[in-house]
């Protein structure tokens, strides 16, 4: 017996195709790793799949499969930084001169990977996703005051790292958008 | 200059083309689910009274020794034996003072005392005590078709566990093709022999876990961990050498056994509150860190798990601010540290007895970006990912 009726599979079909490249893309944020997201996106979906039956809409669909992947990959990052390694090369950029747009996205990136999960989770939620406060702490499982600290600590922490002299990222007053 | 955070993240996001991912394939591993959630029902309600009472007799045990002595551990002993240095770059294992031309691409690094054991691409696991490179294994490689769906099979860092002292190695072997259930393989490097081969049967009534990994090697008992319904939570496999007995343990015999290796460290806020370090390669499936955050020239609160002594370590000024990730053990007054921010990639010795820790080799000084034990490497998965556009193309 199939857990969805033939129909419901032909809908599901559809969601993968058009919502998979999205939700990869949200993984890959996450993540940092592209055949790890690649993975949790897949097995999400399959998950979702067994859910299909009560989710009904897509936009439901979209939000269950997408925090399915957001709560995943916070714990995968909390277990372990089973994905964290010395890579081969981490841009620099205080002090770098001439500093190009280029160095400061690496830079940015960089230091982004380095970000508590739940940190990391907020600001991609917040600032990729454009999610309001109140649909972050729905995706990742928690309260809107865990997700306005953890988003106002990761950007602190991003602003430390990234240096002084760069008007790179927006102010904690600037960020929320309800 | 000026560059928004959401405009960054997006032409990051942006600047990787998402994967095809085939809609029949991910139904076909969504009916797996279904049909894999009704084959443990019965079973799942027996394990859940099973899990509830082993939950609440871990509660129980962590808050009574929360504040106590460490338990005594007659049989630890590491023999004493150094462990030398090792790592790899490119297709050469430096193991000590030797350097091994393998003729490998090899993607992960797991040391035993008697040398140090390979993983390629293919699946194919390899050792050498320095001299001769012999193949000893396989596992499933990069890829594995189960169902009629290609998945992943894990990490190569992750395909063969050890301990952080002895002899002994573990991998998972599929001799019946992907199709089939794994067998566990340990293997001795001292006698350079299979030491037992043990089918599991994932899905039975008696071992109620799927989604079998590997997890630790412990003394002469090896942990494999998966999945169990109804709740979907993370139990352990415990096949013990010297019975030959496989038994379904929960967390806290999992916890206890690896905290009772010779060398092991814990990160936590008492030396049996909080996760365990540094004992071998852990597995993405477990509550196991290696990384220690240092802010200020301090780090995260550190344990010996035998004298629940804590360890206060003193890193060089640069590293006063930089996450490190724990490495090997050397022996059973030294480990080895990687630094994970700038300066990024110099490798730290560390003395439990002193607790301080010197920089051993700088990044400057490596060839090429070096791969680690425990670590894998940067090559391990970019070849992962050719491995698999090829296999697209």
């Amino acid at each position: 017996m199939s857990a969805a009726p033939r129909r419901d599979t032909e809908e599901f079909c559809e969601f993968v195709s058009s919502r998979s490249a999205a939700l990869f893309r949200l993984a890959y944020l996450l993540l940092g790793d592209y055949q790890l997201a690649q993975d949790l996106v897949q097995e999400s979906l399959a998950k979702a799949y067994l859910a299909w039956p009560r989710l009904h809409q897509v936009a439901n669909a979209e939000a269950y499969t997408r925090r399915i992947v957001t709560t995943t990959a916070i714990s995968w990052r909390r277990r372990r930084g089973f994905h964290e390694r010395p890579v081969d090369h981490l841009p620099e950029p205080a002090g770098a001169d001439p500093m190009s747009e280029l160095v400061v996205h690496d830079a940015l990136w960089a230091h982004l990977l380095e970000l508590p999960p739940r940190q990391r989770a907020a600001i991609v939620l917040r600032h990729y996703a454009d999610l309001s406060e109140a649909q972050t702490a729905e995706t990742m499982g928690c309260s809107i005051g865990t997700v306005k600290s953890s988003t106002s600590a990761g950007l602190r922490r991003l602003r430390e790292r990234i240096g002084p002299d760069l008007d790179l990222l927006p102010s904690d007053d600037q960020v929320a958008l309800p | 200059m000026n560059i928004d955070l959401p405009t960054s993240l997006a032409s990051r996001a942006d600047s990787v083309e998402p994967p095809r991912i085939d809609p029949v394939a991910v139904v076909a591993r969504g009916e797996q689910l279904v049909r894999r959630r009704r084959r443990f029902v019965v079973a799942g309600a027996a394990l859940a009274v099973i899990l509830t009472i082993g939950t609440t007799t871990l509660v129980l045990d962590r808050l009574a020794d929360r504040d106590g002595p460490p338990p005594a551990n007659p049989d630890r002993t590491s023999h004493g034996i150094v462990r030398p240095l090792t790592y790899g770059q490119g297709q050469v294992l430096h193991l000590g003072d030797r350097e091994i031309d393998t003729g490998l691409d090899f993607l992960s690094l797991d040391v035993t005392d008697d040398g140090a054991a390979l993983t390629t691409l293919d699946g194919g696991i390899w050792f050498t005590d320095g001299t001769e490179v012999d193949q000893v294994g396989a596992t499933l490689g990069g890829r594995a078709v189960k169902d009629g769906v290609t998945w992943r099979v894990g990490r190569p860092r992750d395909w063969v566990v050890n301990d952080s002292s002895g002899s002994l190695l573990a991998w998972l072997e599929y001799p019946g093709g992907s199709a089939g259930g794994p067998e566990l393989v340990v293997y001795d490097t001292a006698r350079r022999v299979v030491a037992a081969r043990q089918p599991l049967d994932p899905g039975s009534e008696a071992r109620p876990v799927y989604e079998p990994v590997l997890a630790a090697l412990a003394g002469r008992q090896v942990f494999v961990a998966g999945y169990s319904l109804p709740r979907e939570q993370v139990a352990f496999l415990r096949y013990s050498l010297d019975s030959g007995n496989i038994q379904l343990v929960d967390t806290a015999a999992y916890n206890a056994a690896v905290r009772s290796v010779p060398r092991a460290l814990v990160i936590g806020s008492t030396a049996h509150w909080g996760d365990v370090a540094l004992h071998a390669e852990a597995s993405p499936h477990l509550d196991r860190f290696d990384r220690l955050e240092v802010q200020d020239g301090r780090h995260d609160p550190l344990f010996d798990p035998h004298t629940g002594r804590r360890l206060d370590l003193r890193v060089p000024d640069a590293y006063a601010a930089t996450p490190l990730w724990l490495g090997q053990w050397l022996d059973d007054d030294r480990f080895t540290m990687i630094s994970g921010a700038a300066p990024r990639g110099d490798l730290l010795t560390c003395r439990i007895s002193s607790a301080r820790c010197e920089v051993t080799i700088q990044r400057s000084s490596w060839d090429d970006p070096p791969l680690l034990p425990g670590h894998g490497g940067v090559g391990a998965e970019l070849a992962l990912i050719q491995a698999a556009a090829d296999s697209r193309d």
